[in-house]
């Protein structure tokens, strides 16, 4: 039996990770990692954080919710330095304990991580991607957070985010995240859940191995496709919510806007080649009913301030922060339309945000569609 | 290489010669040096790769009940093992000792890998690639040519007359230097059980080293085919046999002659196109084995595996594309046939009768461009573009480091998940490329006008319907076909698909081709004109007009087609 198979049954090489963004996203899921090297170095050899010139972040137009608008950006994740105690999950963060090791690098430098999680704006990505690709190798793994569809590439289509990656870089393995677990979740050690959806089984388990924690679940799915579009279609129904939430429409609607988005979102998933039982599983409907709900979600206060009368233009800085929605409204209808899919919800928000309809035409769009059955 | 070469090459290339002295390289002139070891190497490997799955009791119980099972349902023909020896192993399972079911084991193995593995005869090779085809040509078409005497002493004529049939297409002096250093994986897409012999000759042909390929065992109880397939590098893929063990002694065997540079070929398809579509899904278990090969290969040239250098490889989509199809009627038929009762194996096709064999190639050698063999780009075991130097390919034609892929967390290894998703992706390439690179003949473009006249005139209905309903009335007047033929190529040549020989030329050529072909085999053609019009108007008849003929036939050749997504 040679060296390397012998090897093999010993514990995997720890991972060099990167996490490519300058979001609060980008910084809580590096503040877990240092969180995580912390509790067991077994796991993370290194942590390297690549984040975009704000430049490119911003490049996006100016009707596009895609661009990242953060109020506040320090160059180190908002958990850096922080050892929480683990025993008080959900309680305030313990005093630092140790410095974590977060190395900020140069684009040129993520060819040294074995595993990197993108979670930069979706208008910005194909860029990104492109400019790194001459670094990245068939020996890595990417996973991205990004909450959207990426814009229309060279072939004129909306794509996945993990078509862009196959596009422009050499990466096979590829995996995206979703679940109920927003930025300040992660920053607070609040009980949270991911799921890493990935076709390669060994994407899933290096992503439990390094995010995991007693405050975080990760689970692991094959439906790539299933949990990507999920994902971005929670902006979709965030903003709506944010709508129905000015309007004091109630939790009936609420729950209406939930299950009929997940099972709006599960046919364009499906005719994308997911599978329909990702919706309403975390990535689905968990997400949902934590972006539906409260603080955190931009998409949810985008569609709040959009209730109040505020034009898109106005409401955007108002956030601060990225917000996919509208971006995601607007891919969603084309592919829906393209590939002839029943999406009234979307259909309604897309109409309402060209200015097509009014807020209560909107409404019956999004509550008063056909009957039939479910 | 012989002159043929010379005029089968549609030059895509500046010299379709391959250098002189190349023939003596090719890998499979040493196979018969290296059989004996190759079936030690593979029963050893592939006992090996069982054992670590389960014991051996549980290995041989499950092949005795499959085999007991199909011996019992179907008549046994050449068998590693009878009935009656599988029902003795059975009863005996039990009792024995491990050592006992060890050796019974490894037996088996290495029956099954004895009868796996094929041979190579140089004498034979010779004749089956320049002889055999001058000769056919002779005798089937004789009153095409001037007389034997005069061919006798004039042999390039009749290579050009043969040349003049196949024509080859593709990246084809790329695939030489290639071959010159690495594996080269022919991966065509199939139709017939022509394909075969339509392969080794056009390999040859194209100055491409002659490959071995899994060929399915029914094939070789033919004697004449058999005699040729044992001794051209085929090996014989028992495609009845469904236990575990046969198939990892299968992919065994593919995997170690592909670690020793042997050139391969495999059909993807699994079987022949029944529709004749062109292959959307492919079967990859066997394909699967270059990339458990190349995988051994890293590890060896890292020193993490012990055993000599393997050649790089390189899987070559290949469409193959025929004016006509020997076994169109009885594949189509069976397509056809309810869900689930579609044969797998068909043992008694016009494959099998002389009568239809010998109309079929005579029809062929009567046709110039009958058969149209398309290579496509080389791929690497991923499905990535190589250049010309066969360094793989990122999406955006950055070289990237095929090794990378296999390597995850310091370890270069075989991981069955990741490389069947891998596989998927190759898969998906490869469909790619025959989508891309398959030739259109003119058969094919008329019977989709013709079906689509069929679809219009019997419109709501389901296919069986369309293919069973009365429709003696559907006369197309002859300029109206000439009019939808000229759409259809539009269309096609407007999505980048490839019109072959006559089929991108005038609207009339391209019918009287097809008109000529399908009445030059087929007993009720696909298409044919009315037999109460002439081909030009004359007081004495009506206008000239087409009507379809044999409609499931119509319906065959039109899903090449359609399979591309193309509808007029």
């Amino acid at each position: 039996m040679s060296a390397d198979s012998k090897s093999g049954e010993a514990r995997p090489q720890p991972l060099v990770v990167a996490v490519i963004g300058g979001g609060r996203w980008a910084r809580a899921l590096a503040g877990t990692l240092a969180h995580n090297q912390q509790q067991a170095p077994e796991r993370i050899a290194r942590i390297l954080h690549y984040r975009p010139p704000r430049d490119s972040e911003r490049g996006a137009p100016a009707d596009d919710l895609s661009l990242g608008a953060d109020g506040d950006n320090p160059s180190l994740p908002a958990t850096a330095g922080r050892a929480p105690d683990l025993g008080a999950i959900g309680s305030a963060p313990a005093p630092a304990v140790q410095k974590a090791r977060i190395e900020p690098i140069e684009l040129s430098e993520l060819a040294q991580a074995d595993l990197i999680l993108l979670a930069s704006p979706a208008a910005t990505v194909r860029n990104l991607l492109r400019a790194a690709s001459p670094y990245l190798s068939g020996n890595q793994a990417l996973v991205h957070a990004i909450g959207s569809l990426a814009p229309a590439g060279e072939s004129g289509s909306e794509l996945l985010i993990s078509y862009v990656v196959r596009e422009e870089t050499p990466l096979r393995r590829i995996g995206a995240l979703a679940g109920p677990a927003l930025a300040p979740d992660l920053e607070e050690f609040s009980p949270a859940a991911l799921v890493c959806g990935s076709r390669y089984d060994d994407v899933g388990q290096a992503l439990v191995d390094v995010l995991a924690s007693p405050s975080l679940r990760v689970y692991t799915t094959q439906d790539l496709t299933g949990v990507e579009v999920a994902r971005a279609g929670a902006a979709v129904i965030a903003m709506a919510a944010g709508v129905a939430s000015s309007l004091d429409l109630g939790a009936p609607a609420r729950a209406i806007l939930i299950t009929r988005g997940a099972a709006e979102m599960a046919r364009l998933g499906v005719a994308l080649g997911g599978e329909d039982k990702t919706f309403f599983g975390l990535a689905g409907i968990g997400e949902l009913i934590l972006a539906t709900e409260r603080r955190g979600s931009a998409d949810f206060e985008l569609g709040q301030l959009l209730g109040q009368g505020h034009k898109l233009a106005e409401a955007l800085p108002r956030i601060g922060r990225v917000c996919d929605g509208p971006t995601m409204v607007r891919e969603a209808f084309k592919l829906g339309q393209g590939l002839k899919l029943r999406m009234p919800l979307v259909t309604a928000l897309h109409r309402w945000l060209a200015g097509e309809l009014d807020t209560k035409q909107a409404l019956a769009g999004l509550f008063g569609s056909e009957n039939h059955r479910e | 290489m012989n002159r043929i070469t010379s005029f089968l090459v549609q030059k895509p290339s500046s010299d379709p010669h391959p250098p002189k002295g190349h023939a003596k390289d090719y890998p499979l002139l040493r196979f018969r040096r290296e059989r004996a070891g190759i079936v030690a190497e593979t029963a050893e490997r592939a006992l090996s790769t069982v054992l670590r799955r389960s014991e051996p009791e549980y290995v041989l119980n499950d092949a005795c009940l499959y085999e007991i099972r199909r011996l019992s349902e179907s008549a046994p023909q050449e068998e590693v093992r009878q009935l009656g020896e599988w029902k003795r192993l059975w009863r005996h399972l039990g009792g024995r000792s491990r050592e006992e079911l060890m050796a019974e084991l490894s037996r088996l193995v290495r029956d099954y890998a004895e009868d796996v593995a094929g041979g190579f005869s140089e004498p034979v090779y010779s004749l089956a690639s320049s002889v055999l085809p001058r000769a056919l040509a002779l005798l089937l078409t004789p009153e095409r040519l001037p007389s034997l005497g005069g061919h006798l002493l004039q042999p390039h004529k009749l290579d050009r007359f043969l040349g003049e049939r196949l024509t080859l297409q593709g990246p084809i002096e790329q695939l030489q230097k290639l071959a010159r250093r690495a594996a080269l994986v022919c991966v065509p897409t199939h139709l017939s059980n022509l394909d075969s012999p339509v392969m080794g000759f056009a390999l040859q042909a194209a100055g491409l080293p002659p490959s071995t390929y899994g060929a399915g065992k029914n094939l070789f109880t033919n004697p004449v085919l058999g005699f040729f397939m044992r001794n051209l590098g085929a090996y014989r893929v028992d495609r009845r046999i469904r236990h575990e063990l046969y198939k990892d002694v299968l992919k065994t065997y593919s995997q170690v002659i592909l670690e020793r540079g042997y050139h391969s070929m495999f059909f993807p398809g699994g079987t022949r196109s029944r529709s004749g579509r062109v292959e959307s899904h492919l079967k990859l278990g066997l394909l699967g084995t270059t990339m458990t090969a190349t995988i051994e290969g890293l590890r060896r040239a890292a020193g993490l595996s012990p055993g000599p250098a393997v050649a790089p490889m390189y899987i070559v989509p290949v469409t193959i594309n025929m004016q006509l199809v020997l076994e169109a009627e009885t594949l189509i038929a069976d397509y056809l046939k309810e869900t689930g009762k579609a044969r797998f194996i068909i043992d008694d096709d016009e494959s099998t009768q002389w009568r239809r064999i010998v109309d079929f190639v005579r029809s062929t050698l009567s046709h110039t461009g009958a058969i149209v063999v398309r290579f496509s780009r080389p791929l690497d075991v991923l499905g990535n573009s190589v250049d010309e130097a066969g360094r793989s390919l990122g999406p955006r034609g950055q070289v990237v480091e095929l090794a990378n892929y296999f390597r995850w967390r310091g370890r270069t290894q075989h991981v069955p998940q990741r490389d069947a998703e891998y596989m998927q992706e190759t898969g998906e390439a490869i469909t790619r490329s025959y989508r891309r690179d398959t030739v259109l003949m003119a058969t094919h473009l008329v019977a989709h006008v013709m079906w689509r006249r069929v679809c219009r005139a019997l419109p709501k209905l389901d296919l069986y319907r369309r293919l069973r309903q009365p429709l003696d009335e559907l006369l197309v007047p002859e300029a109206e076909v000439l009019g939808d033929i000229e759409r259809l190529q539009a269309l096609l040549q407007a999505r980048g698909h490839i019109l072959g020989p006559f089929a991108a030329g005038a609207p009339r050529e391209v019918l009287d081709t097809a008109l000529a072909a399908f009445s030059s085999y087929h007993s009720e053609p696909a298409v044919k004109r009315s037999p109460g019009s002439a081909s030009a108007p004359s007081p004495a008849s009506g206008p000239p007009a087409i009507v379809p003929g044999d409609r499931q036939l119509l319906f065959y050749y039109q899903n090449r087609v359609e399979s591309l997504g193309v509808e007029l």
